[in-house]
């Protein structure tokens, strides 16, 4: 495959020619998926820099693998599989920490009603702003503000535009699941934009 | 991207023109330049040289890397090369099958002698040495016995001097524990 060609060429073709050693087609399968990896993990983290590193991390991992992926599949399912789990895998690990300093369900009594997290009161950053601005749409914060499952079907849906057995395959949930899923996420879309409709 | 392909779960769906035209302004987002460097850089290559021999080997080359199957076929392939020696040599030597039987009962009387010789033998040997492994499991039975009236005594002693150690203070709650 010449240089000039693998732009034009299939994934598959790119990984083939990736597995017989040429770093030119990994280059070129970060280049193709990037962003929208990038904009899914983004989305579900909220958080820049941790979107960075976990995409960072997807890319490293899938890569490494490559002589494992099975070309029966499609790459971009494979791959934004392994970012899916990655960003759920955050934020399941976020959640049992904020369970935890809330305190534990078998604590004494005492200790189990839990103090409120005290947050250091904290100015927002450029970076902060930043992101606010990014994700500060009424459409951005209406989708952060849904449940992480609901949250990763809407955006593979409407941002990726995967089918639903594709959506299913990465999220590895029933198909039914996933219409359900996001039916369920249009409608808190729409409860949620309603006051900003005339 | 945003352009989605038709799917007929679409249909059923609440139909929400404001809420897919809000949905179709989701745009993708960037990371930050140099990216693809530092995935590069955590990236192994393989190198082709390695690739080599891990490219599509053929049944045959599979097979032959293990090595029970590499054995088990090199001794089928003598047994059978010998079989096959042994046959041409008993074809070309003239023999007929009465000759062939009458060789055989010939050479049966010293193999049955060889035998019985070799399996009486191998009895004896056998005799011996269970007898001699039951003497020293004997022996052993008896050192074992007389451990274990050892044992209790040195948990006691050891008991004991924990308790020393503390004093025989609160030896009570140190045995709740």
């Amino acid at each position: 495959m010449a240089s000039q060609g693998i732009a034009g060429a299939s994934d598959q073709d790119v990984i083939k020619w990736a597995l017989e050693g040429h770093e030119p087609a990994y280059r070129e399968l970060i280049r193709r998926y990037q962003r929208p990896i990038f904009s899914l993990i983004y989305r579900m983290v909220r958080d820049r820099e941790l979107a960075e590193d976990l995409a960072q991390e997807t890319f490293i991992k899938a890569l490494n693998a490559l002589d494992t992926y099975r070309p029966e599949f499609k790459f971009s399912s494979w791959l934004f599989k392994i970012a899916n789990n990655a960003a759920i895998d955050h934020l399941r690990k976020k959640e049992l920490h904020t369970l935890s300093l809330e305190g534990a369900p078998d604590a004494p009594a005492g200790d189990r009603e839990g103090q409120p997290l005290q947050i250091a009161d904290r100015t927002e950053t450029p970076h902060d702003e930043f992101e606010a601005k990014e994700l500060g749409s009424a459409i951005e914060r209406a989708i952060g503000a849904l449940r992480p499952e609901y949250r990763q079907c809407i955006l593979l849906r409407h941002v990726e535009g995967r089918p639903y057995e594709e959506i299913s395959e990465i999220t590895g949930l029933p198909l039914g699941t996933v219409k359900t899923f996001i039916h369920r996420a249009r409608a808190q879309l729409k409860e949620a934009l309603e006051p900003l409709r005339e | 991207m945003n352009q989605m392909p038709q799917d007929p779960m679409d249909d059923l769906l609440e139909p929400d023109p404001e809420l897919d035209s809000q949905l179709s302004t989701l745009q993708q987002f960037s990371p930050i330049v140099g990216f693809e460097d530092r995935v590069m850089a955590r990236v192994s290559i393989p190198q082709p040289a390695a690739l080599e021999p891990r490219r599509a080997p053929g049944r045959f080359q599979r097979l032959v890397r293990r090595p029970a199957w590499a054995l088990a076929g090199s001794l089928a392939t003598g047994s059978s090369l010998a079989t096959a020696l042994v046959l041409r040599w008993i074809t070309n030597s003239g023999f007929g099958r009465t000759q062939v039987w009458a060789w055989l009962n010939q050479v049966q009387g010293p193999v049955n002698t060889w035998v019985e010789s070799a399996m009486s033998q191998a009895t004896a040997y056998a005799s011996q040495q269970t007898a001699a492994a039951w003497t020293k499991l004997g022996l052993w039975a008896v050192g074992a016995g007389a451990g274990m009236w050892i044992l209790p005594a040195a948990c006691a002693w050891g008991l004991y001097r924990v308790m020393e150690q503390h004093g025989m203070k609160g030896t009570t709650a140190y045995a709740r524990r």
